[in-house]
């Protein structure tokens, strides 16, 4: 009779793991690396297959969208900015929008960022018109449904201790449409409702955006390019073609940041998120200026050969920043030394229109002229993967979500689109044991992704003929460019002329 | 110090004056817009040509130190003349000031008699001095000790700036009076002046002055950094002092012939002296001469009038007056002056800088700020990016996750009513946490106790724990003595109650017990034989050993002789080396005796007394005011009662194992009484007790001489030891009489000499029975040699004997078959090599191994055809040269270079695999540096099938883990 204790058999708790009925003796697992290889082999080929990156377009523009605003303290909201003035605010989860603003703007809007604070259970958003020279605070329910009770949030939340609280509300609120409240309830308040009702039908929805009014408005002669708000505080900074400084209560700007004399166009501003006073910016005349609120000086500018159409700090490490340069290449700087870049990343073909660092700090996202979005490794030079649709056009922002799941990208042809920030990654709950397996997989690829037949799977990424052909004929040019200058080398006086390193082609000056 | 190198100083005369020496004269008498410079217009001949001359001296000797001590060699007879000088004028009055005062009238002499351009050159030589030497002007000591100099200044009519300089003039143009040497003396001086730094005081002066009215927005920056850089030249300076004092001193002995200078320097001196005093008739005389030597007054007075300008101030009024010169004193000093010219400075403040570069300037500032602000992340920075595993959140809330208990309570709120309810009982109760605070407090101060009190008390407790352990640690020590004593005794009484019977009667009794004891001393044997390496029986000379009859015998006693010897000294080693620990546990084979066992344990027990003894004397001692407290002392004797109680009952209890023991042992059992009743002598009585047993041994009377009390024991254990043999087994038991058996011993002690006797006995025995056999076998060999059959005979009889010898020889016939066998060996070895006939293994391995050497090496294959490329005919001689382009050349391995090349029995192939090559990668991947290490990070797998369950799991974390949905912060300040 055979008879078998279930305790060999069976975990000793629903916790503990389950017994190992395997004989481990090496002698009995030869081939060790043979195996593995093919593996590695195996999970390379396993992860192209499941790479299905796209997730959604969130549509309903009218024009292009030409800037993305995340609201970084929460999930799943983004707030897109259209050419014709319209912002509409978009939930992930519910993949719709939660309030259109249609008339924000007269003209193009020029940047879109979000308060750092919360409160009557109203979000404020700012938003800036790239041509009628307004900035516009919004605060409604309507961001942030599912903020119940009227909770309220500081600026400066993270430092003080009552983040617990706010935070997880924050972090659900419009992540989970179910929660709305119910807007029949309170429907004698007027357009707004407590809580934002998610339940609301779209008519009313949109009449609501139509009627919402901006709490502040600020106004200027010059048209605004970019906006950022700063972590804790009540400050935002815009770009025009100087630097600006506002405080949400006041109608003047705190300060006027400029370099010299310089009233070049400013495209693009950004605070630093860890030293949270300084800033930079990126203009038109191909300079990257650094900036401290506290010294209230512009303190570094460097000139380089293109000029840079976005640029962001990397939240782990605080004195990194990434420029997203029109000669298709990205760059990182080291603010503490700022005459080459640190590294140069290669890819597109197209000048690089936005730019984005993983909350993570290890990877960034990048948005293309050439109609691709590109993810980047911060070690590699080459980017680690590149999406494109046949719809998407031209990219004009990207952004990662502020759990690093998903990558943002806003386009030409009037859609967000929702992309995963690993292709390959399953979505939903996933299980101990299949988490392990993929674990797994991911260290034999990444063990292996040296070896020629990994690395070639690895790698191999179709793109559209034209992007393909792009690389082909760039590859070319380069080439060429280079043989040229080595012929030009070689019947010159010798040492007349140095090769010179890429890295230092890039800045041509750096002004005290 | 570079004075005139700042831009923003407002006087123009600094431009030329910082101007290279060289230069400077010229322009200064050219340049109009130099204040000091003559006009044109005056007549330069109005200068006399010696001041010219001391002027040119001057500057070329103050041009710099390097270059003055670089023309020593010129100056020397100058050199000397000055010192002579010096040395005779502290002849004239022993006081070093006055020596000083004299440099000081010398230099303003100088600077008097070459007008203000040469006070002005004073200064820039000083200037120059001062950047090249480094040696910078005053100290603020030596301010202090200048200052009272000052009021005797008597300027009515020359610049203030010449004041100091000038009031001390008077000496110097009297002495200029009487000699035209003096100027020159003067100029020594000057050199002098110049090398030794306290000595020149005077004339850094000067410069000092000067300096003031040239470089007064400078002088305040710089008079900190003078100040330093004095302070640490001070030391120098004095001592440089010193040594030219005392090389003054003796110079003067080996210049005798000099006598004439020096009295006539005396003269100048008390002049000097008197113009101190009286500050009026000569110097007047002299001033109202000076205009003619040295230039028109109109001219000075305009140059007094620049630099009254910038200079003129109280001190220079009042010290112009005679009347009014000790008022001088109480003026501020010359720092103050300072300040307040800085002040008139301040009038004359630089024009802002152009916007674009204050810009600039402000723009770096602010830059540098942020840059520092940005290396303090460095370390996070660093850290993150060398992370093996980043797990966000990276940093955990501050204030989130678990509280405190305290902060838990300090928030507590009674919600419901039990809650509530048992608040308001322990409020009742006054159990709250307020109250209790406020009552501990209390208690605090009820009790009155000062911070030293408290201490006291504390020490006092720490000190009687400490006691308390004392006693307790002598409990144990005793308690473990006891344990161990009645242990071991307990042992020996079994052992005497079934005593060892002799191995013949054990085996008639018993023959499996006898072969257990049998087998034991054989194991002794045989670990003694391991042991003594030098052992007779094995050593060469004991297998030399075989020879005749006679010789035998005598070799034998010889033998005999040795072992005895040995066995004595061995015995007295280890007795020595008993001696040496007595506390060691295990001595079991010395201590086997009962009595030895016995008196150990008393030894112990009286060292351990006498080690308390020694420390209640030195608590006594030590113990001050505390340890004589009642209750402390009380502690401490209940303690050491208990534990003394103990002892005496261990004591009493071994003596009373020992009354049970035979007659024999009863003498010790009586000695053994007395310890117990002197106990509290301790040890003196276990000195008296053990003094009869040396006797009874003589060999071993140095061992009590040994002074240690330590070795005591083993002096008394050993005799014990030793003695009883001497009684019996000596007497009646010849080992070498009985040869196979082994003395069988009634007693332990008896056994442990008599098996030794046996022991050595069995040595020689077998010692010879080897030399027998040794021989025995090289016959046999010779034997086998010879003939080929029988077995030697000699070999069977020693089989029988010898197990050991035995096995080695059949040991020996395996090894070599046609050592001992004989045919049949033969006949096996034929057979085996009938089997495998014709298979050349080896041979065909090697030529095998050739053949693939020679196909992997390299070849040079020649394709020439004879007679293409070369001339034929007659005469015509063959071309031994290839042509090159003949040879073909095929790539290959040296032979040499194979894997295989040092290993004849593999063959490795060299030959290059296509499909595991396709694996290899041609350049090494990014973040490695080198093969190894890459290669290294394949060593171990990452499958389940070869990792625990743990290690596959922590092998295969990602780099990156978060939570899912969770917000990931950018990195906060923590710092």
């Amino acid at each position: 009779m055979i008879s078998r204790s279930l305790d060999d058999h069976l975990p000793s708790s629903s916790t503990a793991p389950h017994p190992l009925q395997r004989n481990l003796a090496p002698h009995l697992h030869p081939f060790q690396k043979p195996r593995e290889y093919t593996r590695a082999m195996t999970a390379v080929k396993i992860d192209r297959m499941f790479a299905k990156p796209f997730v959604d377009a969130l549509g309903g523009h009218q024009d292009g969208v030409y800037c993305l605003g995340k609201d970084p303290r929460r999930v799943a909201v983004v707030a897109g900015g259209g050419g014709d003035g319209e912002v509409i605010v978009h939930s992930l989860a519910l993949r719709r929008p939660l309030l259109k603003i249609p008339n924000a703007h007269k003209g193009m809007v020029g940047g879109i960022c979000w308060t750092s604070e919360a409160k009557d259970g109203k979000r404020g958003m700012i938003t800036a018109g790239k041509l009628d020279g307004t900035i516009k605070i919004w605060r409604s329910k309507l961001f942030a449904p599912g903020l119940k009770d009227d909770e309220s949030f500081i600026g400066n939340e993270f430092a003080s201790g009552n983040r617990l609280e706010s935070m997880d509300n924050l972090d659900n609120a419009g992540a989970i449409g179910e929660n709305g409240f119910d807007l029949n309830e309170n429907e004698d308040d007027g357009d707004e409702e407590v809580g934002g009702g998610l339940t609301m039908d779209f008519k009313k929805r949109d009449r609501l955006g139509e009627n919402l009014e901006p709490t502040m408005t600020y106004t200027s002669k010059n048209g605004f390019n970019g906006i950022d708000h700063h972590r804790q505080d009540n400050i935002f900074s815009t770009a025009s073609n100087t630097v600006q400084i506002w405080d949400e209560n006041r109608s003047n700007p705190l300060s006027t940041l400029q370099f010299g004399n310089s009233l070049e166009t400013v495209t693009k501003v950004k605070f630093n998120q860890s030293e949270t006073s300084v800033l930079a910016s990126v203009g038109n005349d191909r300079t990257m200026c650094l900036y401290d609120i506290r010294t209230g000086k512009a303190e570094r500018r460097i000139v380089m050969q293109f000029l840079s159409n976005d640029l962001s700090w990397c939240p782990t490490l605080p004195t990194t920043m990434l420029l997203a340069s029109e000669d298709h290449n990205l760059y990182t700087f080291d603010i503490r030394n700022l005459n080459s870049p640190s590294q140069i990343y290669k890819g597109h073909v197209g000048g690089v229109m936005g730019c984005d660092w993983s909350p993570t700090g290890e990877e960034f996202v990048s948005g293309s002229y050439d109609r691709t979005i590109r993810l980047w490794n911060r070690e590699s030079g080459k980017s680690r993967d590149v999406y494109h649709t046949k719809r998407m056009q031209r990219v004009f922002d990207v952004t990662y979500t502020p759990t690093a799941d998903f990558v943002l990208s806003a386009s030409d042809d009037g859609n967000v689109r929702i992309w995963k920030s690993n292709a390959s990654k399953k979505l939903g709950p996933v299980s101990t044991k299949e988490r392990q397996s993929i674990e797994h997989r991911q260290k034999l690829i990444e063990r292996y992704s040296a070896e020629k037949g990994v690395r070639s799977v690895k790698e191999r990424r179709h793109v559209p003929q034209s992007i393909h052909n792009a690389t082909k004929l760039k590859r070319e040019m380069i080439e060429s460019r280079k043989v040229k200058e080595d012929r030009r080398r070689d019947h010159s006086r010798k040492g007349r002329d140095k090769p010179k390193a890429e890295r230092k082609k890039t800045v041509i000056v750096e002004q005290k | 110090m570079a004075r005139g190198s700042n831009p923003f100083s407002a006087s123009t005369s600094s431009g030329t004056k910082s101007k290279p020496k060289s230069t400077a004269k010229a322009k200064r008498r050219l340049d109009p817009s130099n204040a000091y410079t003559y006009l044109p217009s005056l007549p330069k001949h109005h200068r006399t040509s010696t001041a010219q001359l001391s002027l040119s001296k001057d500057e070329r000797e103050l041009a710099g130190p390097s270059r003055r001590r670089g023309d020593d060699s010129d100056d020397e007879d100058e050199d000397m003349q000055a010192r002579i000088k010096k040395v005779a004028m502290m002849i004239a009055d022993d006081n070093p000031q006055a020596v000083e005062s004299d440099e000081s009238d010398i230099d303003s002499d100088e600077a008097f008699g070459s007008d203000g351009s040469d006070e002005e050159r004073w200064g820039d030589v000083f200037r120059q001095l001062d950047k090249g030497k480094g040696k910078k002007g005053k100290s603020k000591a030596q301010e202090v000790v200048r200052k009272p100099a000052k009021p005797l200044t008597v300027n009515l009519d020359e610049s203030e700036d010449e004041k100091v300089s000038e009031s001390k003039a008077k000496g110097k143009k009297a002495a200029k009076a009487p000699s035209p040497i003096s100027e020159e003396e003067g100029d020594d001086m000057e050199e002098i002046s110049g090398e030794d730094e306290d000595l020149d005081v005077d004339s850094e002066e000067d410069i000092s002055l000067n300096g003031e009215e040239d470089q007064d927005a400078d002088e305040d920056e710089d008079n900190s950094d003078e100040e330093e850089e004095d302070e640490d030249e001070d030391e120098d300076g004095d001592l440089d002092f010193l040594s030219d004092l005392s090389d003054d001193e003796e110079d003067p002995e080996d210049l005798d012939g000099l006598d004439a200078f020096v009295d006539s320097l005396a003269a100048t001196d008390k002049k000097r002296k008197a113009g101190e005093e009286k500050v009026t008739g000569e110097a007047a005389k002299k001033r109202r001469v000076l205009p003619v030597i040295s230039g028109p007054g109109l001219k000075e007075n305009g140059d007094l009038a620049l630099k009254n300008n910038q200079k003129l101030d109280l001190s220079s009024l009042i010290s112009s007056h005679p009347s009014l010169s000790g008022a001088s004193a109480l003026l501020p000093s010359k720092s103050d002056k300072k300040t307040s010219t800085s002040i008139l400075k301040q009038g004359l403040v630089s024009a802002p800088l152009p916007t674009v570069a204050q810009d600039r300037l402000d723009r770096e500032a602010a830059y540098e700020k942020t840059r520092e602000e940005g290396q303090k992340w460095a370390g996070v920075m660093k850290r993150v990016k060398e992370a093996e595993h980043l797990s966000f959140p990276l940093q955990g809330d501050r204030r989130g996750g678990v509280k405190s208990g305290n902060e838990v309570l300090a928030g507590f709120k009674p919600e419901n009513k039990l809650e509530s309810a048992v608040t308001a009982l322990l409020n009742k109760a006054n159990l709250t946490e307020d109250n209790l605070t406020k009552r501990e407090d209390l208690a605090l101060e009820a009790q009155e106790m000062s911070l030293e009190e408290i201490k006291e008390r504390r020490d006092a407790l720490r000190y009687q724990r400490e006691l308390m352990f004392r006693a307790e640690s002598k409990a144990k020590r005793v308690a473990k003595i006891k344990s161990k004593t009645f242990r071991k005794l307990a042992r020996k009484r079994a052992a005497k109650e079934n005593p060892g019977l002799d191995l013949e009667q054990l085996e008639k009794l018993d023959p499996e017990a006898a072969a257990e004891e049998r087998e034991k001393l054989e194991f002794l044997r045989a670990r003694e034989r391991a042991t003594l390496r030098h052992g007779a029986k094995s050593g060469r000379w004991a297998r030399d050993t075989g020879g005749d009859g006679a010789e035998i015998e005598d070799r034998r006693r010889a033998k005999e002789e040795m072992l005895n010897m040995k066995e004595k000294l061995q015995r007295k080693i280890l007795g020595q080396a008993d001696g040496s620990d007595s506390e060691s546990d295990s001595d079991e084979e010395e201590g086997d005796d009962e009595t030895a066992i016995k008196t150990r344990a008393f030894d112990q027990l009286a060292s351990l007394d006498a080690q308390n003894a020694a420390n209640e004397e030195l608590n006594g001692k030590a113990g001050k005011g505390l340890m004589q407290m009642a209750f402390m002392k009380k502690a401490q004797d209940r303690e050491m009662k208990k534990v003394a109680q103990e002892e005496s009952d261990l004591r009493k209890e071994i003596e009373m194992f020992g009354d049970e023991r035979e007659s024999d042992v009863d003498i010790d059992s009586d000695e053994e009484d007395r310890p117990s009743m002197m106990r509290v002598g301790g040890n003196e009585g276990r000195m008296v007790f053990s003094g009869p047993e040396p006797s009874s041994s003589t060999p071993q009377d140095d061992d009590i001489s040994e002074p240690t009390r330590i070795s005591r024991p083993s002096a008394l254990s050993k005799p014990r030891e030793a003695t009883p043999p001497s009684d019996e087994p000596f007497a009646d038991h010849n080992p070498w009489l009985t040869n196979t058996t082994s003395a069988g011993p009634s007693r332990k002690r008896n056994t442990l000499v008599g098996s030794v006797n046996a022991k050595a006995e069995e040595k020689v025995t077998r010692a010879m029975k080897k030399a027998v056999k040794g021989k025995e076998a090289e016959l046999d060999d010779e034997k086998v040699e010879i003939t080929i059959e029988g077995k030697p005979s000699a070999t069977k009889l020693n089989n029988g004997n010898d197990k050991n010898e035995e096995d080695s020889d059949s040991e020996n016939e395996e090894l070599m078959p046609i050592a001992g066998k004989g045919v049949k060996a033969f006949k096996q070895r034929d057979l085996v090599a009938e089997a495998f006939a014709g298979d050349n293994v080896v041979e065909e391995f090697t030529r095998e191994k050739e053949r693939q050497v020679e196909m992997d090496a390299p070849k040079v294959e020649d394709t020439s055809l004879p007679g293409w490329g070369a001339w034929g005919g007659k005469g015509s001689r063959k071309n031994k040269r290839v042509n090159p382009k003949f040879l073909v050349k095929t790539a290959g391995i040296e032979p040499t270079q194979r894997k295989d090349f040092s290993r004849s029995n593999v063959i490795i192939t060299e030959k290059k695999d296509k499909k595991a090559s396709a694996f290899l990668l041609q350049d090494l991947p990014y973040p490695y540096t080198s093969k190894e290490q890459y290669e290294k990070s394949f060593a171990t797998p990452v499958g389940s099938e070869w990792n625990s369950r743990s290690g596959f799991q922590k092998g295969t974390v990602p780099r990156v883990v978060k939570k899912p949905g969770a917000i990931i912060e950018p990195i906060r300040r923590m710092f």
